[in-house]
């Protein structure tokens, strides 16, 4: 009995150890003497599989389009080797390690999660390897001076800011239906405790502040709370004209649930991507995810009007492929995303590499990524694309710290629920929808306290 | 003063749960004296049981209970028999049964995880979202019943315990397994017994709180760390001080919150349970009122 209840617990591990998305692309049988490797390391388990498999599918995707096509430059056929963070910060860096001096990859991309990226970029920089950032958002990833690791997307305390912005930029409606000016609203900012949820608060407070507007509540809380009532009724007795929320998926469908329980209201609610951008936050408060405006780094089912016909094109392929094999669309938010960011590193950044210094290597990526500058209509994400460097750092206006190998071109977008589907609404030239600010009488928050 | 009372009553609530989720676990401990570090993953289990009997089934979390109940307490017999009793009676018991169910939860979120993936998967009910108002105070309609049946679950308990030939038999192993023995107790019976309700328990718990949180494959470790607390806060074996403990650290939770900061609310729980372990090792309720 002993022996065949240790062999069903041997073969129960051994069967989680072979699901996921993990694995090895084929040796890339390349015609060139230029070799093109990348470590994909993602969270294929754990708490944030759902989103690090999706997003290492989306990798996987783009990487087999441009290989279809010959690889990179149409000769260079691109290999990877994918790795499995288990959402834990400490294997993400013993993972990068492997990645690095056993497979030899010069080049990360990853990682999902901020507090993942954090600890992977110590081992990029002291390896001197690439980190390819393509979705940990929070700002002290690269506030460090770090050499090697890059961020194409817009910074989280960025979107703490446009949130704000987009506040202030609504001046007009505000005094119309409050009768008071946007610098007169009362603001509560909650978020989770994380380096994502602080780094979005820092934005929100800090421009809020700035525009002498009145924080009546700054927050944060434990992402793995099963009980905000205590934050809710404080947020009730403050009655805050704009509720601006950062929180992962389990919390968030909490706030929503409890915050409803308690009968909290609010006129604006803005939330940050997140937890809030995602189906499974969809699928676990139904309609009330309707109307909820939410600031992401991407702009979801945009105007594609200042997209060249060469990108919306990619985009349909992408969509199409993703769709057959999948079941379903892929998102903007999610898929679309990393989708976006691998093709502007293979199409644009990896060509330029090796066509300076006739190899991809970290230096040579690395060096390509200082230099690089797209145009907007060019960029599969929307926004013009050029690097600060450790010569001339980034510093943000909202909060006055210095980033180094950050897009300093990128920026959040607003978007918002329709039907259950986002839809960017900000800023005007990628808007496909007009905003609706305050939230309708059909939202349960709708109203006040 | 309506902040007060709000603060109470939502304080109350969460215990409510609190407690819920740890009887089957301070039950477990009192009567076999082994400390069951699956106890989490059971939860989870009876989450995704009730989970799917409503997705697929239609079958109301309420309703589930009679269904997952029973279910998870034939679980219960059956890692009883396989894993537990094994290691009752040799040396180092109480390591090895440790080691086993710590092991006995790795297998279960991980088979969770290979089953159902980690996506967070939650149920809306004709209760989420809605709620009570009694004089300005808002009680969660789902919360509530989990308050309800708790009680209701450890009144019935604490009959069976007390007034019961059974129940008897359940205190009198709990206090002197030889004695019992002598008196003719099947003790592995009473054992076997204990675990499977226990299991049960944690399982009909799973239910309750579906229409409240939403279920993954770890949700319990959280929840498992907090049902030591409680119990331990309680009494270890003190099936009554898994109200108390539940009661208090929900209150003290909530008021934390609000009166310091919701990140701030589990210091002060831990807190106090240290403050508690200096003064009153054995738990609230301690020795003196064990069943």
């Amino acid at each position: 009995m002993k022996k065949f209840l240790s062999l069903v617990i041997i073969l129960v591990f051994a069967m989680a150890f072979v699901t996921g998305c993990g694995g090895e692309s084929d040796k890339a049988g390349g015609s060139g003497e230029v070799e093109i490797k990348i470590g994909i390391e993602e969270p294929l388990s754990g708490a944030q599989a759902p989103l690090g498999n999706a997003e290492c599918n989306a990798i996987k995707m783009a990487v087999e389009m441009i290989n279809e096509k010959g690889g990179v430059m149409g000769k260079y056929p691109i290999s990877y080797v994918t790795a499995d963070t288990q959402s834990d910060p400490s294997i993400g860096s013993s993972e990068a390690e492997r990645l690095i001096t056993t497979k030899g990859v010069p080049v990360l991309f990853g990682s999902y999660s901020s507090a993942i990226a954090a600890s992977v970029s110590e081992v990029a920089e002291r390896n001197k390897v690439v980190l390819w950032e393509m979705s940990g958002a929070a700002d002290d990833l690269l506030t460090k001076g770090y050499q090697w690791s890059f961020r194409n997307e817009a910074m989280a305390s960025s979107w703490g800011a446009e949130s704000v912005n987009f506040i202030l930029a609504n001046d007009a409606a505000i005094q119309e239906k409050l009768g008071k000016s946007a610098k007169e609203l009362k603001i509560a900012i909650i978020h989770e405790d994380g380096p994502y949820g602080t780094a979005v608060a820092e934005g929100n407070a800090a421009t809020a502040q700035k525009n002498g507007m009145n924080v009546v509540i700054n927050e944060a809380y434990s992402a793995k709370a099963v009980d905000l009532s205590s934050i809710i009724m404080k947020l009730k007795a403050a009655q805050p004209d704009v509720l601006l929320i950062t929180s992962y998926v389990n919390d968030g469908i909490l706030f929503n649930r409890q915050a409803k329980e308690l009968g909290f209201k609010v006129p604006v609610l803005i939330t940050h991507s997140g937890g809030h951008s995602v189906q499974a936050f969809v699928d676990g408060v139904g309609d009330d995810a309707n109307f909820l405006l939410t600031v992401d780094p991407v702009p979801c089912n945009p105007n594609t009007a200042g997209y060249s016909e060469e990108n919306v094109e990619l985009f349909k392929e992408f969509d199409q492929r993703w769709t057959e094999k999948y079941g379903s669309h892929p998102y903007h938010h999610v898929e679309m995303r990393q989708f976006a960011q691998t093709m502007l590193f293979f199409n644009q950044i990896a060509p330029a590499a090796i066509e300076k210094s006739g190899a991809f290597t970290a230096e040579s990526v690395a060096e390509a990524i200082r230099n690089i500058k797209v145009d907007a209509k060019d960029s599969l994400m929307g926004t013009a694309v050029e690097f600060s460097t450790p010569e001339k750092p980034f510093v943000d206006p909202w909060l006055g710290n210095s980033h180094v190998g950050q897009n300093i071109k990128a920026r959040a977008f607003i978007n918002q629920y329709f039907d259950k589907e986002l839809s960017c609404v900000w800023p005007k030239e990628f808007a496909n929808k007009e905003a609706v600010l305050f939230l309708p009488a059909s939202q349960p928050l709708a109203g006040t306290n | 003063m309506e902040t007060f009372l709000q603060i109470i009553a939502s304080g109350i609530l969460l215990g409510g749960i609190y407690a819920l989720i740890s009887v089957g676990l301070n039950l477990i401990f009192g009567v076999i004296k082994i400390v069951n570090l699956a106890h989490g993953d059971f939860l989870m289990v009876g989450m995704y049981l009730t989970f799917f009997l409503f997705t697929l089934y239609k079958i109301n979390p309420y309703t589930a209970t009679l269904l997952v109940f029973p279910i998870l307490l034939v679980v219960g017999l059956v890692i009883f028999r396989l894993i537990i009793k094994p290691l009752l009676g040799k040396s180092e018991t109480e390591v090895n049964t440790i080691l086993a169910s710590a092991g006995l939860g790795y297998v279960l979120q991980n088979l969770a995880l290979m089953l159902w993936k980690s996506d967070f998967r939650a149920i809306e009910t004709n209760l989420t979202g809605k709620s009570i108002n009694i004089g300005g105070m808002m009680l969660s309609s789902g919360r509530l019943w989990a308050f309800i049946i708790c009680v209701v679950v450890a009144l019935v308990l604490y009959y069976l315990l007390m007034y019961t030939k059974l129940g008897a038999q359940v205190r009198a192993v709990s206090q002197d397994t030889d004695a019992a023995t002598l008196m003719g107790i099947n003790v592995n019976m009473i054992y076997s017994l204990t675990f499977a309700v226990g299991i049960g328990l944690v399982g009909l718990a799973g239910c309750i709180i579906m229409p409240i949180f939403n279920v993954y494959p770890t949700v319990g470790t959280y929840f498992n760390t907090l049902a030591f607390v409680i119990v331990v806060l309680g009494g270890l074996g003190s099936f009554t001080g898994a109200l108390v403990g539940g009661l208090i650290i929900g209150l003290v939770e909530t008021f934390a919150g609000v009166m310091a900061s919701a990140e701030l609310a589990q210091v002060f729980s831990l807190l106090l349970f240290l403050i508690i372990l200096f003064v009153k090792p054995e738990g609230i309720l301690g020795k003196a009122a064990r069943v």
